[in-house]
Parts: C-alpha cells; structure tokens; sequence
C-alpha cells in the first residue's frame, strides 16, 4: 500500500520538477519587466533583477 | 427572402468586414508593391514612377545579401516552427497532468504571448547586452571568459533571436496542444464509460 501511494507521488512529482525547472526561463524576464516598470527612466535602461531605489507608482 | 434562405446568406454578410479589411491592407498592397517594383519609384520620386521593366530584380539577384537575407529567413522560419511546436508540446505534457499549481504554471508559459514585441524586444535587448543579465550572471559564476555582445555577432544572434520568438510563442502552441489533450482525453473515457454501461 505505501510503496503503491510512493511510486503515485513520484509519478505526480515529475512533471511538476519539469515545471519548475523550466519555470525561470519564463519568470526572470518577466519579473525584470514588472520590476522595469517601477524604474525611473535612467534605472530602467539597465534590465536587471535588482529593486528599484524609490518606486515611481505614477509611472 | 424567406428564414431558410436568410441563415444560408447570413455567415457571407458576417465576413463581408473582414474581407474588405483584408483587400484593402493585404490584396490591394501586395498588387501595387509588385506593380512598384518595376518601377524607379523611391522617397524622391513619389509622384513620378518611370518604368523600368526587370532591372530592379536584376540588380535584386545580383547583391550577395539578398540570398543571404532569404536563408536567414528560412532558417528563422523552419527552426521556430519547429521549436515552437515541440517545446509546445512539452509543456502541454508536462501540465495536462494533475498536480500542485498546474493552473499556475499554464498561466505563467502563456503569458509571453500577451506581451508586445516591443517590449520582449527591450526586455531581451536588456539581458542580452554587454553588461546584461547573462553577461552579469556569467561573471558571478567565474566564466568571464564566455561574456560577449550576444546580439553582436551572426552567430550568437540568430541563436538568441530564435529562442526569443520560442519563448513568446511556445506559450500559445502549448495550448493549442493542451486543448486537443483535454477533448481527446474526454472523448476517450466518455467512450470507455459508455462501452462499460453497455457491458453492464
């Protein structure tokens, strides 16, 4: 019974571990974007992953 | 006209919009383009078009990057095709099945689809440049050496520039592919219940 519920939560596990290893490719650009979006005009030119210094919302 | 007549002409009324949108920007600029092109007509000579029968696709054959710039755009169009469609599938394979956040993850690879070019174009353009993200990761992780101008040579380029598109569009062809899962899948155990009740 308990080796059966194993090999069913490995079976469910793999796709999920695909999921999640391919997850960055499409998250850390989009992040960068909603992040750029916080930027005043000279912190934007460089895309990258850190926070923005003050979070221009009027943007 | 009677009702029976009225439902057959009706989806040829419907499409009458779209097919007047698409004589005006499709038809009728493809036939003025190609009567153009046997002219001298440029940005000086707007008004003045001079007849100049096949020298422009003369001159067109014998420049060295027109053929260039046609295996380029075969090259671009076969790979993402490809590209596009089998990473589709691979994801609609990995989130068809039933587990923790698949809804969230379905979300999250279609949304490059709903972004605008110019703004994945930015965005890349951003990662990709000399002191971008992946130059920026390479050098946290002591591979300094391989850092360059990603989008400066053909061959680093054309690489990135198929990814791109990938990722924008892998999204859409992944539920296209998921949604033909879902109905067959359906189908099947609906056929499966049905021969069961039968047998019962």
């Amino acid at each position: 019974m308990m080796k059966k519920l194993l090999v069913r939560n490995k079976k469910k596990m793999v796709p999920f571990i695909i999921a999640v290893v391919i997850t960055p490719v499409f998250l850390i650009p989009l992040i960068m974007m909603i992040l750029a979006s916080f930027k005043n005009q000279g912190e934007a030119l460089y895309m990258n992953l850190r926070l923005p210094n003050r979070f221009e919302f009027e943007n | 006209m009677n009702k029976k007549q009225l439902s057959k002409t009706y989806p040829v009324w419907m499409s009458i919009p779209a097919v007047i949108i698409y004589t005006i920007f499709f038809i009728v600029t493809i036939i003025t383009a190609f009567f153009y092109s046997f002219t001298d007509w440029n940005l000086d000579r707007l008004d003045s078009p001079k007849f100049v029968g096949l020298r422009n696709f003369f001159n067109l054959f014998q420049d060295g990057v027109f053929g260039q710039s046609i295996m380029n755009t075969f090259l671009f169009a076969f790979s993402t095709t490809f590209l596009k469609t089998a990473v589709g599938l691979l994801l609609a394979l990995v989130v068809v099945k039933k587990f923790w956040g698949n809804s969230i993850f379905r979300t999250l690879f279609y949304l490059p689809c709903v972004l605008s070019c110019m703004i994945v174009s930015l965005l890349f353009t951003g990662i990709l440049k000399q002191d971008g993200l992946i130059n920026n990761f390479l050098g946290a992780v002591g591979l300094n050496s391989f850092a360059r101008d990603w989008l400066g040579s053909y061959s680093t380029a054309m690489f990135w520039i198929i990814f791109i598109e990938v990722w924008m569009w892998a999204g859409f062809s992944m539920f296209l592919i998921l949604s033909v899962m879902i109905v067959v899948i359906t189908f099947i155990l609906n056929t499966f219940l049905k021969s069961k009740e039968m047998e019962a």
